[in-house]
């Protein structure tokens, strides 16, 4: 062949570029000879074929590269994962294996648990046609600091016909019930909605079929919906109880249809019946009772459609400015509204935090890793000795991590499982859409990619170590070496999960001290172990029965009092951390200065006399309610609203106040104030109202025991039977289990932030003894030498400790450091204790040091065992 | 060096191997040598590809079926050094239980009377 043609440049680099398909130690291996032998059969066909030859050439090399290139990455994968196999479960290897599966199945389990929950909360779908076009339309009023409000009957209607931007605007209210036929009297959770609620939300029944328009008309027969729930529970899921009639509330009802137990925003509710044309509603604007959502029409942003209503209540504060003045609305998402802020963000929180201690566990790997590799530098510089690439190696070293991760992550997945299942079991309202609390798809996919950063970030160090030597430096620093062991490596990782732990550890001290802060915040009522609760719905309600139902409840109360076990019963309307809230305006007349002209909003209840003594809410000044007779317009006062009312102090006693409804009360009393709402709000400014006013169609029963509580709630059940058959209660609770729900989800956050931070710290402590424990080990020598000339075992020790701690100082200071810049994010979760509390980072330092200082020592008294005879003649 | 059973193991061989074998069996080569080696000897109709040649060489080496020689001048193409194989004991007995097996095949089909018609 000694003509010779050319192969042109592009031919040849495009064949080297195809070569870059096979694993990197082949290419060092053959790619020369392979771009020789291409060449020349490149000649040969271009010689004897021509140019179509060449074409030929190209397509059976292509294919030929490509099948060849995977058979050999794959041989080249499974070589390398044998031997790291072979490499992690060897003899010399099984405490290092042992404690990095741990690590890494801890941090990817944490990570894999807690977002399987942000998720499930924030992310998994609502179970709703379009979910992201459904909205939740909230009343405002800008003037009293309302953000989020019901709206009234008319108001809901006025914007029916006004707007133009929803395809649905539908509203509910709840209306718990009674249920007495088929069985024992129940009280269910119940909703009245307006009929197209459903086709707003795109839910389904279960069997039968939803409300339609004509459900809802005025004089149109009782109909209802029950839950899945109760259909299963009460009529054994018999599908003859659809079109069958039950009582509810002594009416007769038809049930129509079936209804998913789980509705999106809602998981309790048994039944379902029209909104209908209640006369109580139809007429008050200024009465907020209903609940609206909307499905934007096609096209509408949620902006477009809060200033389409926003233009339509400016009208109606025109027209009707009585009821509506300074009243607009903001319209959210429908999970804004499902998810408060506060949750979301507690849970973003939990979700960096459990990012911050995979972090410390994948440092603590490599940390681990980078000791064994210089452990393993002999082995390292023998292989570089008989061949094997750099490249080779850093493959080979990352394969051993990402085996190691996998393995640690498969191990973490099964724990996020088995607490996923636990919270899931133990805790089912913690996530607001059923069934949405599993490892799905996304879950995985998350802890893949942790999978694959931990490998990136455990192996790529190690490498590097690995990388830095060549064949005669590996060998000679895998010698003895008085140097070693200082690697400047292993003290940055110790720094950054000293720096991390700290972060963790300081957040979650303020939220401890924060939730410890709560448990003692003043309740302004004495005792809540031994106050038990019921809700009772009266089913008749109407205005006949006034009389009636009040002379129930005195009697109730008179009844319950007698009982043994009970120290005192009273009845409300509300009772405080129920979860539910009144607003009212109150003005007094007159009005003095500095009183706003609208008048201060204030919480309403209605209350029988002894409620305050079963309570023991202490009266300040004046009377209480007489048991029986009181004025209608006699009303007591909180403390905190008093002072509202008449700021320059004046006896509000025997003084006259105006509700926004118009209507006039003579103060008789004043009382302390009372947290109503949760731990963290402040006391609600509130008037009560005695049972003569109103009554609510449901009430509540508290009963002070000093008896067994479940003893005194089956007699109270047995005294309710007696004056009333058909009359549910509700399960008894005390008001000291309503406080802890009310503060559960934070509870359990902190919980879970503190129980992270404890791990970080302790993988910390881990790595900081792993680290000065091998420096010791490493420069055993060294120290000899210092010993034989003198040095006492005491100062021995120093020096090792010195160098140790100063990197762990500023680990812990920068950590403090990022802890204070994050502060601005938790301060609006903080109760009673600042974002940058300097008692609380100073303890966490102090703690943080302690445990270091522990941590150095441990392993640094190694250093006073060493005999320097010994040491230097084996050396 | 593998041991009878273990060179049964390796059958039957894929066609390049046995082919590259073959190419080695009476001289040392080079790479492009075994290529042209086989071209020559199926007068064509098999042109082996360099990554089917080089992936093959590499497990050969591995299974130790052959070793490699000095890296030396190419007298056809002096401007390129290229490194030599060569045949072990093993790799010989491999290629040939690979032709018994082969010619026990074609055996059992003349058996049958499957025997081609001239062309």
């Amino acid at each position: 062949m000694n003509a010779r043609t050319r192969v042109p440049a592009w031919a040849d680099r495009l064949y080297a570029a195809l070569l870059r398909t096979y694993p990197e130690s082949f290419r060092e291996e053959y790619a020369g000879e392979m771009r020789a032998a291409f060449r020349s059969r490149w000649r040969e066909e271009r010689q004897t074929r021509g140019l179509l030859g060449v074409a030929g050439l190209w397509l059976s090399v292509l294919l030929d590269t490509l099948t060849t290139a995977v058979r050999s990455q794959w041989e080249m994968l499974d070589r390398d994962l044998r031997y790291a196999w072979r490499s992690l479960t060897g003899r010399q290897s099984w405490a290092f294996t042992t404690a990095a599966l741990l690590t890494l199945a801890l941090g990817i389990g944490a990570v894999t648990a807690i977002f399987t929950f942000v998720h499930a909360v924030l992310l998994a779908p609502l179970p709703f046609h379009e979910p992201d076009r459904v909205v939740r339309i909230l009343d405002t009023d800008v003037a009293h600091d309302i953000d989020s409000f019901t709206a009234s009957m008319p108001n809901f209607r006025s914007w029916r016909q006004a707007s133009r931007s929803f395809s649905h605007l539908a509203a509910f209210r709840g209306a718990n019930s009674n249920l007495t036929s088929g069985g024992q009297p129940e009280r269910v959770t119940g909703l009245d909605v307006s009929a197209n609620l459903w086709e707003l939300l795109g839910v389904r029944p279960v069997a039968g079929r939803a409300f339609v328009e004509e459900d809802d008309a005025p004089g149109h027969a009782p109909v209802a919906m029950i839950s899945e729930g109760l259909w299963r529970r009460r009529f054994g899921g018999e599908s003859s109880v659809v079109g069958s009639t039950i009582d509810v509330n002594l009416v007769p009802h038809v049930v129509v249809g079936i209804a998913p137990q789980s509705v999106g925003f809602t998981t309790d509710v048994d039944l379902w019946r029209p909104l209908g044309h209640d006369p109580e509603l139809e007429d008050n604007r200024g009465d907020h009772r209903l609940v609206v959502l909307g499905r934007l029409a096609p096209g509408v942003s949620v902006e477009q459609a809060q200033g389409d209503l926003q233009g339509i209540a400016a009208r109606l504060a025109r027209e009707f400015p009585e009821t509506n003045e300074g009243w607009s609305v903001r319209v959210v998402s429908v999970r804004d509204w499902i998810v408060t802020a506060e949750e979301s963000q507690r849970l973003h929180i939990l979700l960096a935090a459990v990012t911050l201690l995979l972090l410390v566990a994948a440092t603590n790997v490599a940390n681990l890793q980078v000791a064994r590799a210089t452990g393993r530098l002999r082995e390292i510089g023998v292989r570089l000795a008989l061949g094997a690439s750099r490249a080779r190696l850093v493959r080979q070293m990352l394969t051993e991590n990402l085996l190691l991760a996998a393995a640690g992550g498969a191990m973490g997945f099964g724990l996020a499982w088995g607490a996923v299942r636990l919270a899931g079991a133990t805790l089912p309202d913690l996530v607001p859409v059923e069934g949405a609390l599993v490892l799905n798809v996304p879950v995985l996919l998350v802890a893949v990619v942790c999978i694959g950063a931990t490998a990136l970030l455990t192996g790529l160090l190690p490498a590097r170590m690995a990388l830095r030597y060549n064949v005669q430096g590996a060998l000679q620093q895998a010698g003895r070496s008085t140097t070693g062991g200082r690697s400047p490596a292993r003290h940055v990782l110790v720094a950054v999960q000293l720096a991390l732990a700290t972060t963790l550890m300081a957040c979650a001290a303020l939220l401890t001290q924060s939730l410890l802060r709560l448990q003692e915040v003043e309740l302004g009522f004495a005792d809540p172990d031994h106050l038990l609760t019921t809700q009772i719905t009266r089913s008749v309600t109407t205005e006949e029965m006034l009389g009636p139902n009040r002379e129930f409840y005195e009697t109730l109360v008179d009844e319950v009092r007698a009982l043994p076990g009970v120290a005192a019963a009273g009845v409300s309307n509300l009772v405080p951390f129920d979860g539910d809230n009144t607003s009212m305006a109150v003005s007094p007349v007159p009005r003095p200065e500095g009183v706003p002209e609208e008048g201060v909003q204030a919480s309403w209840r209605i209350v029988t006399a002894d409620y305050f003594q079963t309570l023991q809410i202490p009266l300040r000044q004046g009377r209480l309610f007489a048991p029986r007779g009181e004025g209608r317009h006699s009303m007591v006062l909180s403390e905190g609203l008093a002072r509202r009312l008449w700021p320059a102090g004046e006896d509000p006693l025997g003084r006259q106040v105006q509700l926004g409804n118009g209507q006039t009360y003579d103060v008789v009393g004043v009382v302390g104030d009372v947290r109503q709402l949760g731990l963290r709000d402040d006391p609600e400014p509130a008037m009560y109202m005695p049972t003569t006013w109103y009554l609510m169609p449901t009430m509540t029963l508290t009963v002070r025991a000093h008896g067994e509580p479940e003893a005194i709630a089956r007699s109270v059940g047995r005294t309710v039977a007696r004056l009333d058959p058909h009359q549910p209660l509700s399960e008894f609770q005390t008001l000291r289990s309503a406080i802890a729900a009310s503060a559960a989800a934070p509870r359990l956050h902190t919980f879970l932030l503190a129980s992270f931070a404890g791990l970080a710290l302790l993988l910390a402590a881990v790595g900081v003894a792993g680290v000065v424990g091998y420096a010791v080990g490493q420069r055993t020598r060294e120290l000899a030498v210092r010993l034989a000339l003198g040095a006492s075992p005491g100062q021995a020790m120093r020096h090792v400790l010195s160098g140790s701690l100063l990197t762990c100082a500023a680990g812990i200071l920068v950590g403090i450091g990022a802890a204070l810049a994050l502060g601005r994010t938790l301060s609006g979760m903080l109760y009673g204790v600042g974002a940058h509390d300097p008692l609380t980072f100073l303890a966490t330092a102090a703690v943080l040091l302690a445990a270091a200082t522990i941590a150095c020592w441990l392993p640094a008294q190694r250093a006073t065992r060493i005999d320097p005879c010994v040491t230097l003649r084996e050396g | 060096m593998l041991r009878r059973d273990d060179t049964e193991s390796l059958l039957p061989l894929p066609p390049a191997t046995f082919h590259i074998l073959v190419a080695l069996s009476d001289a040392d080569r080079h790479g492009y040598g075994i290529m042209q080696e086989v071209a020559q000897r199926t007068s064509g109709r098999t042109k082996l590809n360099p990554g089917t040649l080089y992936t093959t060489i590499q497990r050969l080496l591995e299974k130790g079926l052959i070793v490699e020689l000095n890296e030396r001048r190419d007298p056809d193409e002096d401007d390129e050094r290229r490194r030599y194989y060569r045949l072990t004991p093993s790799g010989r007995r491999a290629a040939q239980l690979e032709l018994a097996r082969l010619t026990e095949l074609v055996a059992l089909g003349r058996r049958a009377g499957l025997t081609p018609e001239e062309a």
